[in-house]
Parts: structure tokens; sequence; C-alpha cells
């Protein structure tokens, strides 16, 4: 009894650390292939697919560069937070940690990385870095309210705050109109929210390379700079599988095809959750090629629109639409 | 175990009225004695404070262990029969709720003590500091009193001397006009309106109940909650609002963002750490202990919270001065906890199962905020007052780049303001987080209020890296070089090491805190949901967060080995400027330009404020111009007129019950 509980603990911990590795490796790869999009999409031949790869391998065998004990230390903090975060979300493997609670607690993870990169960078004391730090910090306090309403709209359809039980999310009701409008205006809402806080264009404020000279990143160096770099691009990662989780109905998938041999649903499974990926990145690159950066006022006001929007979403599903 | 604590329980008990007494009249001979001495003075009463926090809470913890109530009589006048209310003796009685607060006071009041023995040096050739060290001790003594009694006569009259001594501390530098301003303000809006309205109301319940004995007042309220609703719902009123200027809840906030910052920074410390917290301690007794849950109230009390989180957290975002941004803060934090409570009262009141399991983590959220709060809000006062001792600045838009020379307070800044800011390692993301988890799936406004709640930690974040960013690691405007700034002594350090200590020890084993608080929730008879708390799904949400924590920790310390190796090999390049040779501080970031454009943006959450403010400054000027105003407080401030509104609600309740108009 005690035996099976243990293996049963190693089994969680094995299955979390293949989710977690194979994050590390896909991260860069969607990078990649976002850099080789906008690429041609401007009409470019692009780097090859495995580019970031080696860029963030050349920036870790570099001599690391900082201003200060803290500058240097906070982001490996912030790295720290995106992989335990990882390990809530179902992603190649169902395999998830679970506790009573977890999607507040996986919102706060997430926002804590910004924090910790954000109070880093303007620990380095430049004042490019600063400007970059103010506003990433303004377009959280906004994306938390946004991720709050998500999260308490979730709660009330699904009277639990566990990420378990939550996911995929339910949005058939019984009798018409069948599909749940709040469900669905989340799903939207959760998407643009996710552009928004993977710093793309128009939203790449806080780095706004020809503006503020990398702002957040601009004092950094070597492994410091990579970290920092890695925390970005697992962060997209993470927020994108959270949007697959939510709609991706895994049971019903592995079902569809309905083969004795064991080993196929996993298989079907991670293949679809892979395919979804690659489709919402080329989705996501092709929009930030579009566009421009934005100045902060108007990317707050567009922000402030998109929380008005999901105040609907939430009455909406507090009368039980 | 279990066997060794009850016999030195029964030790303790056996001795322990001779024990308080002894502490007492020592204490308080040794404060004494130690008036006539202008630069000495401060010391007697610094370590008398120390050793009664290590006493008192000697006895709380010992409550809490053994789910006992420790009482004692002392009796000080001969017992005669004659009077009409038990007043002969005071009659102390420990039981679990005030235990649970007697500890967070004593953790303030032990660190702020001994902080204060290197803290005073900042007054010792300007003031007298043998008055510092009374009014400094009997306001400790009076706030301890005030928690231990259980006797409403014994409650007021501790209340207005703790009122009483610490608006002699906020005005203690008599010297500084507004101090002496903030301390003025202070008493009329407390002392002169607030606590006439309390005590209008407890000498009601005291003449309605025969009895001053909070037993027996809980008895009358409870029968009178079926007999006459609007009686009863009118004592509970006037009560609550009385509770509610004291503990700075939004309509009657103005006196603490004044008073607050102007006190000796470790009294600072007492003041939002614990002051504001006995009339948290005084509302869980009157709306658990003394009424049953009440549906109504706990909805007011749950606006009145969300309100007064929103505004205070925001007002906060925009402040420039060091502790004026903390004491908005402190406005903020009791909004958590007032949320906590009303949402924990609404949800009994309704009490379906779900309900009840969500109103049980709501009531252990908020008492698990009360300490947080306490512990991260006096060690930022500490933080503060440490860098004013170092610099003697309070400008945000000044200070900068302390980090190097304070190392000790900048890293405990830091730990302070992480928690604060709710940030998952540290202790208050576990208090909001179980806030959280009560509001957000609760069908109703609640969900709403919950919400609001989590974007304003958000604000809370983005205001403490402001905080800390701007003093301790930006370029300075000042020379750092030419000041005296360097690490603090000794003292200072070790409180603040101790509380940094506490922050991260309180995020790390938060399941300790809710076997805590559901012995208060057993002791006062609340209806929680389980038999056994494994049941709440919160506590083990509690025990995963608990694991999640030192899951970051053990990784982030696993990181940091090897980088803190190879730092030394970390190049520590100089700050670049793009390629010439301008000074930084010239250009470095403003704390007023941080959120400026999200200030801009979301203006509405100050219009109501700007209009206030420009509505009265017109009245105040154009009167004053006329040669009307010969009362010059009442325009320069207008919230000094609330204490004559209070005033006049309570006459005419009096009124109407005299002339049997109404009730």
């Amino acid at each position: 009894m005690v035996l099976e509980k243990y293996i049963n603990i190693a089994l969680l911990t094995c299955f979390i650390g293949i989710n977690i590795a194979i994050a590390m490796v896909l991260a860069p790869l969607l990078d990649g292939v976002e850099r080789k999009i906008r690429a041609r999409l401007q009409n470019r031949k692009g780097p090859p697919i495995t580019q970031t790869i080696y860029d963030l391998s050349k920036l870790y065998k570099k001599k690391g560069s900082a201003t200060s004990r803290l500058h240097a230390l906070l982001p490996y903090i912030a790295f720290v937070h995106v992989a335990i975060a990882l390990a809530f979300l179902p992603s190649i493997l169902r395999t998830s940690i679970s506790i009573y609670g977890d999607l507040v607690l996986f919102i706060y993870l997430v926002s804590a990385s910004v924090v910790y990169i954000a109070i880093g960078s303007i620990a380095s004391g430049n004042p490019f870095a600063g400007i970059g730090a103010s506003r990433e910090i303004s377009m959280l306090m906004i994306i938390e309210f946004i991720f709050a309403l998500i999260a308490s709209t979730l709660a009330i359809t699904h009277r639990t705050l566990v990420l378990s039980n939550i996911l995929p999310m339910n949005i058939y009701m019984d009798k018409p109109p069948f599909l749940k409008p709040s469900l669905i205006m989340l799903v939207v809402i959760l998407a643009i929210l996710i552009y928004i806080e993977s710093l793309r264009f128009p939203f790449e404020l806080a780095e706004a390379e020809p503006e503020l000279a990398s702002g957040i990143l601009i004092e950094y160096g070597g492994p410091h700079l990579a970290t920092v770099l890695y925390t970005l691009l697992l962060r997209r990662y993470l927020l994108l599988t959270f949007l697959i989780d939510l709609v991706l109905p895994r049971d019903t998938v592995a079902s569809l095809l309905s083969i004795e041999i064991p080993l196929i649903p996993i298989g079907i499974d991670a293949i679809v959750f892979i395919v979804l990926l690659f489709i919402l990145t080329i989705l996501f690159s092709s929009i930030e090629a579009f566009f421009g950066r934005y100045r902060i006022d108007i990317a707050l006001r567009f922000m402030k629109k998109i929380l008005l929007i999901s105040f609907v979403v939430i009455i909406l599903a507090l009368i039980g639409f | 175990m279990l066997t060794l604590l009850e016999n030195l329980a029964e030790i303790i008990y056996s001795y322990s009225s001779s024990l308080f007494i002894a502490s007492l009249a020592i204490t308080i001979v040794l404060t004494l004695a130690s008036i006539p001495f202008r630069k000495l003075g401060a010391y007697p009463p610094l370590v008398s404070s120390a050793f009664l926090s290590i006493v008192f809470s000697s006895y709380a913890i010992l409550s809490l262990a053994t789910r006992k109530t420790i009482d004692l009589h002392i009796s000080f006048i001969p017992i005669s029969t004659q009077l009409p209310i038990k007043m002969s003796f005071i009659s102390i009685s420990i039981d679990p709720l005030s235990a649970f607060f007697i500890i967070i006071l004593s953790i303030v009041v032990f660190t702020s003590s001994i902080y204060g023995f290197s803290y005073v040096d900042r007054f010792i050739d300007r003031e007298h500091l043998g008055w510092y060290g009374f009014n400094y001790f009997f306001f400790v003594l009076s706030m301890y009193l005030t928690l231990m009694v259980n006797d409403l006569f014994w409650f007021i009259v501790f209340w207005e001397l703790m009122t009483l001594f610490s608006q002699f501390l906020v005005a203690y530098e008599k010297e500084k006009k507004e101090a002496v301003w903030a301390g003025y303000k202070y008493f009329c809006i407390t002392k002169f309106g607030s606590e006439f309205m309390i005590l209008s109301s407890i000498v009601l319940i005291t003449i309605l109940a025969r009895s001053t004995l909070y037993r027996d007042i809980g008895l009358y309220l409870s029968s009178l909650a079926q007999s006459n609703t609007l009686l009863f719902y009118t004592l509970i009123t006037m009560f609550l609002i009385g509770l509610l200027v004291k503990c700075a809840s939004v309509p009657f906030h103005s006196w603490l963002p004044d008073a607050h910052p102007e006190a000796p920074s470790n009294v600072s410390a007492l003041l939002s750490g614990s002051m504001i917290k006995v009339p948290i301690y005084m509302m869980i007794r009157l709306l658990y202990g003394f009424a049953k849950p009440d549906f109504f109230i706990g909805i007011a009390l749950a606006t009145i919270g969300t309100i007064t989180l929103a505004i205070g957290t925001l007002y906060a975002l925009i402040q420039i001065d060091s502790k004026r941004l903390l004491a908005y803060h402190s406005v903020g934090q009791i909004g958590y906890i007032l949320l906590g409570l009303g949402a924990s009262l609404t949800l009994f009141s309704i009490g379906t199962p779900f309900f009840k399991i969500l109103a049980t983590v709501a009531l252990i959220g908020a008492l698990y905020h009360t300490i947080n709060h306490a512990v991260f809000k006096s060690l930022l006062f500490l933080t503060a007052g440490s860098v004013i001792y170092a610099t003697g600045s309070r400008d945000l838009n000044t200070l900068g780049g302390l980090a190097k020379y304070m190392p000790i307070t900048a890293l405990s800044a830091l730990i302070a303001s992480l928690s604060i800011a709710g940030v998952p390692p540290f202790n208050g993301f576990v208090s909001k987080w179980l806030i959280y988890l009560s509001t957000l799936p609760s069908i109703s406004i609640l969900c709403i209020y919950g919400v609001i709640a989590m974007f304003i930690s958000s604000v809370t974040t983005a205001s403490f890296i402001k905080y800390f960013t701007t003093i301790f690691t930006r370029t300075s405007r000042i020379d750092l070089s030419k000041t005296r700034a360097r690490e603090v002594p000794i003292p200072m350090c070790f409180s603040q090491i101790i509380l940094a200590i506490l922050c991260i020890a309180l995020g790390l084993i938060p399941s300790l805190m809710v076997f805590t608080a559901i012995s208060i929730a057993k002791s006062l008879e609340i209806p929680i949901e389980t038999e056994s708390i494994y049941a709440i799904p919160a506590f083990i949400g509690v025990n995963g967060i608990g694991v999640v924590h030192l899951l970051i920790v053990s990784l982030a310390i696993a990181l940091f080995m090897p980088i803190a190796l190879s730092l030394s090999r970390t190049k520590v390049s100089d700050i670049w400027s793009c390629g010439t040779k301008i000074s930084l501080d010239r250009i470095s970031v403003q704390a007023r330009e941080y959120y400026m454009v999200f200030e801009n943006v979301f203006h509405e959450a100050y219009t109501l404020g700007h209009v206030l403010y420009k509505y009265f400054v017109t009245i105040a000027s154009d009167k004053l111009r006329k040669g009307i105003a010969k009362s010059r407080s009442l325009l320069e401030d207008p919230h000094t007129a609330l204490p004559l509104v209070l005033i006049t609600i309570v006459l005419l309740i009096l009124i109407l019950m005299r002339l049997r108009l109404w009730f």
C-alpha cells in the first residue's frame, strides 16, 4: 500500500519531468518557427528553426554580465516560477499536479515571473530598464484584472477552482442555446490576453528595441540574459498550453480512434496538442508581422476596452449563460 | 509531550495571577521612574515593553495550545456591593481569540521595542525621551489590556487610553507642524467622533443587558436579535461604525495616512501593525461572539472592505512619500481583512454546506491576513525608519541606490514588499489566496469583490515595485558617498531579520495558521462545516501551497548555489548610458512617473477624490476670504467635521429612544 503510493508519486514526478523537459525544447523551437514565419511574410529567407536554441546555448557558454547581485539573481527565480507553473498543466502527457485552488495559484505563478524580471531589470539601475519595467507592470495590472475575471467565470460555471476539474472546460448547456456564450467569449478574450502577455507586437513595449534599446534586457549579458529570454519563451509556451488545455477535449479525441493498443491514445493526444501549438504560434506570429508597436497609453486604453468586455462575460456567467 | 505541556500549564495557571501582577508592577514602576531622565528615559520603558510582550505571549501560546481560557481576577478596589456594575476588579480572560491577537501584538511590540533602542538616537538632542518612553509603554500596555479584558466597561476604558497615548506619540516631534496637525486630526476623528459612538452604544447595551460581561452581553444580544430587530441593528451599526473609523475603512480613513507617517517609525509599526487590528478583534467578537452571523451586516462589511481595499491601494499607488505610501497600504490591507470577514458572515448566514465550506475558508483567510499584515507592515515601517535613520529622507523622488550601503535593510524590505504584494513563496500570498478561494466561486456579488481584490493585489505589487526600486536600486539623486548612509545598528537589523524570517516561515508552514484559526472558530462556537478539518478542501490546498512554496524555495536555492559561485566570475559592468557621460541621476525614472500612464488611463478611479478635494478647497478658501470662518480646523480639513456628524446621529437616536418614537 505504502509502496504503491511511493511508486505513484515517483511516476507522477517522472511524467511531469517529461512534460517540463519537452517544454524546454519546444519553447525555443516555437520561437524559431515564429522567426521563420515572420521572415517569410516580410519576403526574407529567415534563420533556421533551431536558431533560437543555438542563440541560447551560445549565451550560456559566455561569461555573465550584470550590474549588481540582485540584478543577476532574480531572473533565475522567475525561471523557477514558470517551470513550477508548467507542472500544473497537462501538456504532452496528461499528468499534472493538482491541489485545491490551483487556478489562482497558476495565475500568480505566471505573474510572479513577470514581477521578478521587472524588479531584476530595474535593479540594474539603467533608466531604460526602469521605463521598460514600469510599462510591463502597468500592463500586468490590467492583465491580472482580466485573468481574475476569467478565473471567476470558470469558478462560477464549474463550481470549483481546481484546474484538473475545469480542463477541458465544459461549454455545453442542457437546453438551447447549447453553447455557453460566456465561455466562448472567455476563450476569445483569453486568446487576446495571451497574445498581449507574451510580449508580441503591438504590445512588445517592455523590450521595445529601437525605442528603449531592449528595455528590460538592456544590462543583462551571458547566462543571465539567456535565462531572461528562456523565461519569456517558456511563459509563451505555458500560456499557449493553458489556452489549448481549456478547449482541447482529450478524452473525446482519444475515443474517436478507439483502437485497442494502449499507447496510441497518448500518442494521438500529444500529436494533436503539438499541432495545435504550432497552429496557434503560426497564427500569432502572422498577426504580429502586420503590426508596429503601440504607444503605451494606446495599448493600455485597448486593454481597458477588453477589461470592460470581460465584465460582460462574468455577468453572463452569473445569470447562467 | 502533551502531558508535559499540561503539567507546565498547571504550574503557570497556579502562579498566573501573581506572575501577571508582578510583571505589571515591575514594568510600571520602572517606566514611571524613568520619566525624569531626558536622555536615558526611553530605554527602561522599551525593555519593559519587550519583557511584557514575552510574558503575555507565553500566556497566549499556552491558551492556544491547551485550548483553555485563562481567567484572572485582579481586584484593586475593596469589593463593594453598591456599584451597579462589577467594576471593582479587572477580570482578565484570555480565550483563543484574544490569545491570537495577543500573539500578533507581541510580535510587533517585541521587534519594534528592540528596534527603538537605536532608533531613539534620532531624537536624543531634540526631544525629551522620558515622555517618549512613558507614552510608548502605556500605549503598549493599554493595547494588551484592551485585548485581555472580558468586560465591556474595561474594554472602553483601555480603548480610550490606547487612543490617547497613541495620539501623544503621533504628535511627539512637536516642532514639526505636520505632526501636531496630524495628531489633532487623529484626535478629532477617532476620539471625539468614533469613540463617542462606541461609548454610547456600549452604555446602551450595558444598561439594557444589566451587565458588562461579554458572556451576558452575548446572551442578551442574541435574544434581542429575535425580539427587537430594529434596536439590534441600530446598536450593532453604531458599534461597527465606531470600530470602522478606528480601523480606517474608507469613508473614515483620512486620519490614518496623516497620523501614521508622522509618528516615530517604530511607533508607526505599532500603529499600523497592531493598533488597527484591535478593532478587527472587537469586530470578530461582536459579530461572531455576541451576535449570530448576519447576512446584511456581512454584505455591508464585504462592500466596505472592497471599497476600502480598492481606494486605499489605488491612492497608495500615487504616493511619493515612503511612509505615507505604506500608510495608504495599511488602509488597503485592512480592506482585505474586512472583505474576508464580511464574506464569511454572509456565507455562514446562507448556510448551505457548500457555502459553509467557503465561509470557513474566508474566516481562516481573514485571520491569516491579520497576522500576515501585522508582520510585513511592521517590517516595512521599520525598513522605512531605517532609511530615515540613515539618510533623513522620506521622499521617493530623491532617494535611491541604498542597496549597496544597507544590504540587510534592502533584503528585508524586498521580502516584505514581495509578501505584501502576494507573490507566491511568501506569507501574503497564502492569506490573499484563501480570500479569493472563498469569494470567486460564490455565485453572488462576492465574486465581483474577489475579482477586484485580485486586481488590487497586482496594484499592490506595482506599488511596492516602485517603493523598493526607488529607495534601494535606482541611481540616487543625492550623492550617497557624502551622506552618512550605511547599514543601521545591530538592534534595528535584528528586528528586521526576525520579521523577515517570520514572513518566509508563515508562507512555508501555512497549515499552522489554519489549525489556529479553526481552534478560534471552535471557541467562538462558529458553525464551521466539518467534523475533521481534513474535510475542508482549502486545508488540503493550503498544505499543497506549503509544498509548492517549499519547492520554489528549494529550487531557487539549488539554482542559486552554482550562480552564487559563478557570480565572482560575473563581470560587474557599469551602467550603459548611450555611450555618453551623462550622469544617470538626471535621467532616472522618478517615483511619480512610474505609473503615470496607468493613472491617466484609469483616471476614473481618482475622480471622486479629486472632486471632493476641489469642492472642499473651494468652500474653505471662499469662506476664509470672506472672513466668515472662525473655526480654522474645520475648514482646513473637512474630515474633522466627521465627529459632529457622528455625534448628531447618536443624539438623534437617543432622543428617538427617549421619546419612544421609534423603538
